[in-house]
């Protein structure tokens, strides 16, 4: 081990640190903690459900915060469906012809089963009705009454006509008929005499005639204008002949109904309407007259179609309250819809084609949505607030709602709505909505937020081992045997990127785990080891390795400019992540600082290039607080400094460079060169402490490989906060390499000890007379600022004694 | 001239008024029974001309009881429409059966030329009842033919 190794001894992260084994297994028949499948770590989440789905209050709706893939739509669901179980199903909804406003389509609630059983009920009254209405129309009896009516209306017009006629012939008048009308003519012998006939009469009797037609004239206008009476007074009494026949028809059929439905009042209530307005209709069933046109010809099924009941909402007795979740939450799919029928160029539609949406057919249960879908729809989460405000369902188009429809539809009678709203969904939209919606936390006053691991206590990865053993019997996979479930436990702690947590990540579990089932097939194993673990994630690492790939090809062709050997002043080995897709990997960067005289700026020109965020700003500013407070206290800092990360044409975010750079600057200041065998990560605070960051595994193992590729001497490591030391999940090559000597890994808690180890020199600690010993590091910084300080006065000086005027 | 051995004739005797249906029936019953040749004879109603030709007449609408002049241009077109209307529904109930027929239009002032379609006793003339009240029934009874009168609806 080299020198420089040995006096930071102590700094060195025992390879036993670098990667929590699994303690040998022994797969008790139940756990000490009970697993579930989509419980486990989850304890505060699954109490908050259950306090959702037991709370019978308005507003206590439940948002269920989690990544996708962690089984939430899974736990939600089995907690609902426990307390659905309790509930018993709901009632039945029907959408109902309003006979007095086709328009308003009624709904009509009956208990569970009730809504199949009404409908069928009503289709076979229609049936029964289709038939004998119209054989009541065609019996005997029926049609020898219409006769007799038709008779006596023409005898009363005959009646007319003959009275008016023997009034006329009393004159010498005849009454002739054209086919659209009658004319009056005058009569000589039996026959209607012409003008030649006429002009050789006397003039008293041409007068008399002339005056006989204009009187008789007179007579037979008010007789016709009787006509039309006559004809409604007969329309009058067929039309109650009709009523009778069809009343007596229906009314045994409707009778049995009723009694069948006689404790419900509703129903009852719309027999009696059905049956008034089959009544009033009588005339529609007995109509056999062809239509002017073929294609308005009336579909005999259409006069009945006003009778039929549309279940819109249908549960059976017995069963459970409805546990629905609704992938596809559209306005229609979510709140209902009005369908129409084309016809003749016209759209249709009617009380049928009312149909109900997810909101009620999960009425008086539970309905699951996501967050993410339903804010993605137009109008829906609108509409779905409405509906859960105003606690019913009012089925319109949304253009209805908007004020936007033009034409005539319908507007079915509201539904009360009583289901309780399980939202799922991501965090961030949590918080948008309550940042945004101030409606929303009034409506959901439940959440449920998913912990994404949980602590790996040993109760604990007992459960998990359970779980593991659990998922591969619903996965259907080959039996794993004790050391790839202790592969998979250190998986997913290293999934949770802590070595003390266990990921709770269910989707990521269960592909680790079919995966490791395919490649054990492959190879012609009745059981999964754990090479085929190991097999499952280098497989999954290699697919989407193509970018790691290239930036290590990159730096090995020297393209990417990284030192894995020598010194270099102001120059230090950063670590980064770049994180696409599924693909997520470290690799070095290099950082560089410059330092001059100057006003006491420290240049971030990530930051002034608009390529930095707010975040690194913040590290580089806390650093150059960190370097100002902590050298030449007394004299004003003179120092312009700049840092940036080499190569880099893409953003950089993050603190976790910080204690890289400041090492930069040290060095830069001091003239000390930095050991480039070397690569750190960590955050600064302004008091020189080192503080945890994100990425620690893949930020080691990104250094590793570069320094794998050109060859492992024993001298290379990578200096990490003593914070992140618990995370430290590392591949188990690298923790090979560490047990060999090859590589090490550093634990550092406070930025003298990182410069320490980057430069081979004590970085020194400031003695009783306040000053850092002569030879260290952070004296050379210190001596450097007092010498910009004067440089900097000296300079003022000349410029004032330079300055023109006085 | 019709000669001994020319087919007999049906004769169907008509008015803008007749109802067809029935009487077709015993025209085609009267078909069945032997071979014979069908002449349609519509008898137009001259009342309506002499009454056309008087210059106070008026037609009272049916629908209403509105009135206008009736003009001898108007009982001409209510007799071609009666014509051609008869013609329509003949040609119907011909086509029906297949058959073919003459139709003539006889004023009913002309009702003498009657003679001239009647030849041979087996004729067979087949009128409305409705003709018995009308001045041509003198002609009809003076025909050396069978003569058959339908009841059915007549409108006068």
């Amino acid at each position: 081990m080299p020198a420089l190794l040995e006096q930071n001894r102590e700094l060195v992260v025992p390879a036993s640190s670098l990667r929590r084994v699994c303690q040998p297994l022994t797969l008790a028949a139940e756990p000490a903690v009970p697993a579930s499948t989509s419980h486990l770590g989850q304890q505060r989440a699954v109490e908050a459900i259950r306090f959702g789905v037991q709370m019978e209050r308005d507003g206590y709706n439940v948002v269920v915060l989690g990544p996708i893939g962690s089984h939430r739509h899974k736990l939600v669901r089995e907690l609902s469906s426990d307390r659905a179980a309790e509930k018993g199903a709901p009632d039945d909804w029907c959408y109902i012809n309003s006979f007095s406003d086709s328009e308003r389509p009624r709904a009509l609630r009956l208990p569970a089963g009730k809504g199949t059983e009404f409908r069928n009920n009503m289709r076979s009254l229609i049936d029964e009705m289709r038939l004998a209405i119209p054989a009541a129309f065609e019996a005997d009896d029926y049609r020898n009454q219409l006769k007799a009516l038709e008779a006596e209306t023409q005898k009363e017009v005959e009646g007319q006509w003959r009275s008016l006629e023997k009034l006329a012939g009393g004159e010498g008048i005849a009454v002739l008929q054209t086919p659209t009308g009658y004319v009056l003519a005058p009569l000589r012998d039996g026959k209607v005499i012409d003008d030649k006939e006429f002009e050789g009469l006397p003039e008293d009797e041409r007068k008399e005639i002339q005056a006989a037609v204009q009187t008789l004239g007179e007579e037979l206008q008010l007789r016709i204008e009787q006509m039309p009476g006559i004809r409604k007074s007969h329309r009058e009494r067929v039309r109650a002949l009709d009523q009778d026949v069809t009343a007596h028809a229906v009314s045994t059929l409707l009778d049995e109904l009723k009694q069948d439905y006689h404790a419900f009042h509703e129903v009852l209530g719309y027999l009696d309407e059905v049956q008034k307005n089959i009544i009033e209709n009588a005339q529609e069933f007995r109509r056999t007259e062809e239509p002017s046109l073929p294609f308005l010809a009336k579909d005999s099924s259409a006069l009945f179609v006003s009778y039929d009941v549309n279940l819109v909402v249908s549960n059976e007795a017995g069963q459970e309250a409805p546990v629905i979740y609704e992938p596809n939450p559209s306005y229609p799919n979510l709140i209902g819809k009005i369908e129409h029928r084309a016809e003749m160029g016209t759209l249709l539609t009617d009380f049928r084609m009312v149909r109900s949406g997810a909101l009620l057919q999960a009425n008086g249960g539970y309905l699951v949505l996501d967050i993410h879908r339903v804010l993605g729809r137009p109008f829906v989460w609108e509409a779905l607030k409405q509906s859960l405000f105003t606690k019913q369902v009012r089925i319109e188009s949304p253009a209805e709602t908007l004020g936007f429809a033009s034409g005539g539809t319908l507007r079915p009678e509201p539904i009360p709505l009583d289901v309780k709203i399980m939202l799922v969904g991501e965090r961030w939209l949590y918080y948008l909505l309550c940042a945004y919606d101030r409606e929303f936390s009034g409506l959901f006053r439940v959440v449920a937020d998913l912990d994404d691991d949980l602590e790996r206590s040993a109760d604990n990865v007992e459960a998990y081992a359970h779980l593991v053993t659990e998922r591969i019997k619903q996965c259907e996979l080959l039996p794993f045997n004790t050391a790839a479930v202790e592969c998979v436990i250190e998986q997913r702690a290293r999934q949770a990127e802590d070595s003390e947590r266990l990921s709770t990540h269910m989707r990521s579990l269960d592909d680790l785990l079919i995966q490791a089932d395919h490649w054990a097939r492959q190879r012609g194993a009745d059981q999964v080891a754990a090479e085929d673990l190991r097999e499952a994630i280098r497989q999954r690492d290699r697919r989407v390795d193509r970018v790691q790939t290239r930036v290590v090809d990159a730096i090995k062709r020297g393209t990417l400019l990284i030192d894995t050997s020598g010194e270099s002043i102001g120059q230090v080995n950063g670590l980064a992540v770049l994180g696409l897709g599924e693909s997520r990997f470290g690799h070095p960067v290099r950082i560089t600082a410059t330092t001059r005289v100057g006003t006491g700026q420290v240049v971030d020109i990530e930051r002034e290039v608009e390529l930095g965020g707010a975040i690194h700003s913040k590290g580089v500013m806390i650093l150059s607080s960190a370097l100002s407070s902590r050298f030449a206290p007394d004299v004003p800092l003179s120092l312009h400094g700049s840092v940036v990360f080499e190569q880099s044409y893409n953003g950089v975010e993050g603190d976790s460079a910080s204690v890289a750079e400041l090492c930069a600057l040290i060095s830069s200041l001091s003239k000390v060169p930095i050991h480039q065998n070397f690569a750190i990560t960590g955050s600064i605070n302004q008091l020189g402490r080192v503080q945890a960051v994100g990425g620690i595994n893949e930020k080691v193992e990104g250094f590793y490989e570069i320094c794998r590729e050109r060859g492992l001497d024993g001298t290379h490591g990578v200096v990490i906060p003593d914070d992140n030391v618990k995370h430290l999940m590392l591949r188990e090559d690298v923790v090979e390499s560490v047990q060999k000597g090859e590589f090490c890994v550093y634990a550092v808690r406070h930025i003298d000890e990182a410069v320490a180890i980057l430069t081979g020199m004590t970085a020194g600690q400031r003695d009783e007379s306040g000053d850092f010993p002569k030879d260290t590091v952070n004296r050379l910084v210190e001596d450097q600022l007092i010498q910009y300080a004067r440089d900097r006065k000296r300079f003022s000086e000349g410029q004032e004694r330079n300055a023109p005027g006085e | 001239m019709r000669q001994a051995n020319d087919k007999r004739r049906i004769l169907l005797a008509i008015t803008a008024s007749s109802s067809l249906p029935e009487l077709w029936r015993v025209v085609t019953e009267n078909l069945q029974s032997g071979t014979a040749e069908l002449i349609t004879l519509f008898v137009s109603d001259d009342r309506w001309h002499r009454a056309a030709s008087l210059p106070f007449t008026r037609e009272v609408s049916r629908v209403g009881g509105g009135s206008e002049n009736f003009t001898p241009k108007r009982a001409q077109q209510i007799d071609d429409d009666a014509v051609g209307q008869k013609r329509r529904e003949l040609n119907d109930l011909a086509s029906k059966v297949d058959l073919k027929y003459e139709f003539e239009v006889l004023p009913e002032h002309d009702a003498a030329r009657l003679q001239e379609f009647v030849t041979f006793e087996q004729d067979v003339l087949i009128a409305p009842s409705f003709f018995k009240s009308r001045p041509i029934y003198a002609e009809l009874t003076r025909l050396k033919c069978r003569i058959l009168f339908v009841d059915g609806e007549e409108d006068e």
